[in-house]
């Protein structure tokens, strides 16, 4: 067999990471919590550093003193969020003395102002996060850059959480791939660009044979689900250069992931949340793994382009809403 | 000398170079030993360095210079001993395992002083902030909910709301309902002065006496705004966790949730003795305070081994006992009080047949 010639790999350490954990917890606490933002960006530093594309490290640029001014911003739309929730949900108690017709406006009440902050919030808290990460990543000195804008993704999740609620979650699916479309549309890394072709049909029937045999094989179809999303997802992810289209592929085995998720529940479960840091690093592992990059795509001829800009503030949005790290970004 | 490979930061193609480390720095000549730049130690930032692999990167601005040699470390390590990449993974400062102690002994006393004050302070300034009719109108609300799973008693309920006024304490507006829970014997207190009593502790009560310590204990928790300092000091908890760790949802944050459950039982346990306290001072002089404490003894069937004691929610029973017969006053009988628990208990004979 032929060798990759790009290669995506991860060298970090349980052990080292362990350390950078310990030592954010205990200086968190000292510090009364200022210390977690210097402390998630080591974190972040060194799972970027540890990331090699073509021999060459992928760095994280973003400073402690950024995560903590994104948070002063993030507080204020927090105070916001919970003075709202407080005084729907003290409306509760007037809602109970009109009787019935009160408790259904105070319900509809309730879900509308809960639907317009998540869906308001959710896309903002990506759009910061995307432009702030690809802003701050580098990669041979170059940096990507994300030109999604909150007027477009706005309408976007609003629309789809609706569709989503009136159907009962069918349209997830749905909405789910039309928002990764718009994201990946609006990635680029010099002359290279991101495209999303799967659709919410495949998804769907993805996701109702996966729940159907799962529930019938009393969970051990899980692998096997798990396998199908992760290649769907792969393949129908298209990167773009100079016009061609080059699209990623994965290994990915049922079993494979049945060697990642089994240790990594029972590490967790035995070490009570200690071995959490050694889970992460056979989590990137096995991703870049299990990711093979097109040997048509030329990574010596990319070239800087514009440089994006952005702040912090979706870090800390975007922990409040549990949003994830976008894989490595 | 060592091959490297460096990058402009505006495209991604390599310059292949000779890094030369000289004094003062690194010089990079390009393939035809022509100098082409010099990199000054003092130029390059703490944090420049970085080894992943066998592959070590020194970044200057925008530049940065790939060496694919381990050996390049230590001319490194000579021209910037104090650059991040050279620290412990643990820090410097926390390197060794005096430090290391000093520094957990602090992080576990912030803790501690966290839990122990920040949390009660702040839990109790939330519980003070509640507007007390919105504490009224969701203690109302939760006992029209707790009571519609039980057959109303109103006929029992009204007269013991007459035996609690009869008892004159100097307490907000407190209304006692009793429902029918079967043979549970119980009463707890709501936010707002909501006293729910079950039939079967009414019919448990020998004397005024009991049913009056009862009633004073439970009308304590409103009146010394229990329920509202529990939530407060909850909320609190929460708030707490989610700052220090970011990670609220997480492993650490549940083992730390473990424990502010234990710290939430402690504080229960100290809402349960301010009340006992509460009604016996309260009682002075009306009625005899040993009595709740025979109520208790009697209701006490499993008692938690003492050594299991700081998982309960309430003190342990012989100590609450203990306590309340060593503050306590015989008082004459009264006959007002024993008409109206007579009253009551008759109208649960009459309910039986």
């Amino acid at each position: 067999m032929a060798e990759a010639r790009n290669t995506l790999s991860f060298h970090g350490k349980g052990s080292t990471l362990f350390g950078k954990y310990l030592v954010n917890i205990l200086l968190s606490i000292i510090t009364l919590g200022i210390y977690s933002f210097w402390g998630k960006v080591k974190i972040l530093q060194y799972q970027y550093d540890q990331t090699q594309l073509n021999g060459s490290p992928i760095q994280f640029q973003g400073t402690g003193k950024q995560f903590f001014f994104g948070f002063l911003k993030f507080l204020g739309i927090l105070v916001v969020f919970y003075a709202v929730i407080l005084a729907v949900v003290a409306g509760v108690f007037l809602a109970i003395q009109l009787g019935l017709l009160g408790l259904i406006i105070w319900g509809i009440l309730y879900i509308a102002v809960l639907y317009l902050f998540i869906g308001v919030l959710l896309p903002v808290a990506i759009n910061s996060r995307l432009r702030y990460r690809l802003r701050n990543s580098t990669w041979r000195g170059l940096n990507g850059i994300y030109r999604g804008k909150n007027k477009e993704l706005i309408p976007m999740v609003l629309w789809g959480l609706f569709l989503t609620l009136i159907t009962l979650g069918i349209y997830s699916p749905w909405f789910s791939v039309k928002v990764r479309k718009y994201l990946y549309s609006k990635l680029s890394f010099g002359n290279l660009t991101l495209r999303f072709d799967g659709t919410g049909g495949e998804l769907f029937l993805i996701g109702l044979k996966g729940l159907l045999l799962s529930l019938i094989t009393l969970g051990i179809y899980g692998f096997w689900y798990g396998r199908n999303l992760y290649r769907w997802s792969t393949t129908k992810s298209v990167l773009v250069q100079n016009g061609q289209d080059l699209a990623l592929t994965t290994p990915v085995t049922a079993g494979a992931l049945f060697k990642l998720w089994v240790p990594n529940i029972l590490l967790l479960i035995i070490t009570l949340g200690i071995a959490y840091p050694w889970i992460v690093v056979r989590n990137l592992r096995f991703f870049y793994a299990n990711l093979t990059l097109p040997d048509a795509l030329d990574l010596d001829n990319i070239n800087q382009g514009e440089s994006g800009t952005g702040n912090a503030l979706g870090e800390s949005l975007g922990d409040f809403l549990d949003l994830g790290d976008f894989g490595i970004l | 000398m060592f091959q490297g490979r460096l990058f402009d930061g505006h495209q991604s193609r390599a310059l292949e170079v000779v890094v030369v480390p000289v004094d003062g720095g690194l010089r990079l000549e390009g393939p035809e030993g022509e100098s082409q730049e010099f990199w000054a130690w003092s130029d390059l930032p703490p944090s420049s360095l970085t080894v992943t692999g066998s592959t070590v990167l020194v970044t200057r601005g925008r530049q940065s210079l790939e060496v694919g040699d381990p050996t390049f470390v230590p001319v490194l390590k000579a021209g910037l001993p104090r650059a991040s990449l050279f620290r412990s993974p643990f820090q410097t400062w926390i390197a060794t395992p005096v430090r290391f102690g000093v520094t957990l002994t602090i992080a576990l006393a912030t803790l501690a002083l966290a839990f122990f004050v920040l949390v009660p302070w702040g839990g109790d300034a939330i519980a003070s902030s509640l507007p007390p009719d919105l504490e009224r109108a969701a203690g109302l609300t939760l006992k029209n909910q707790v009571i519609a799973g039980f057959p109303a008693l109103p006929q029992s309920s009204a007269s013991l709301q007459k035996f609690w006024e009869a008892l004159g304490l100097p307490t907000q507006k407190t209304t006692v309902t009793v429902v029918d829970a079967g043979e549970t014997a119980n009463a707890f207190a709501l936010m707002g002065g909501q006293v729910i009593v079950y039939r079967a502790l009414v019919d448990l009560a020998q004397s005024p006496d009991e049913l009056a310590g009862v009633l004073a204990h439970e009308a304590a928790h409103g009146e010394l705004h229990h329920s509202a300092r529990l939530i407060g000091r909850s909320l609190a908890g929460a708030f707490l966790l989610s700052y220090l760790l970011g990670d609220p949802s997480g492993i650490t944050g549940a083992i730390l949730g473990n424990v502010d459950t234990l710290r939430r039982l402690q504080f229960s346990r100290e809402m349960e003795a301010d009340a006992d306290a509460w009604a016996v001072k309260n009682l002075q002089g009306k009625t005899d305070t040993k009595a709740l404490g025979r109520l208790l003894a009697r209701m006490d069937k499993h008692p938690l081994p003492a050594w299991a004691s700081f998982l309960g929610d309430h003190p342990g029973t012989p100590d609450r006992v203990r306590i309340m017969e060593a503050s306590a006053t015989e008082a004459k009988a009264n006959d007002g009080l024993q008409t109206l628990f007579q009253e009551l208990k008759g109208i649960h004979r009459e309910g039986a047949k």
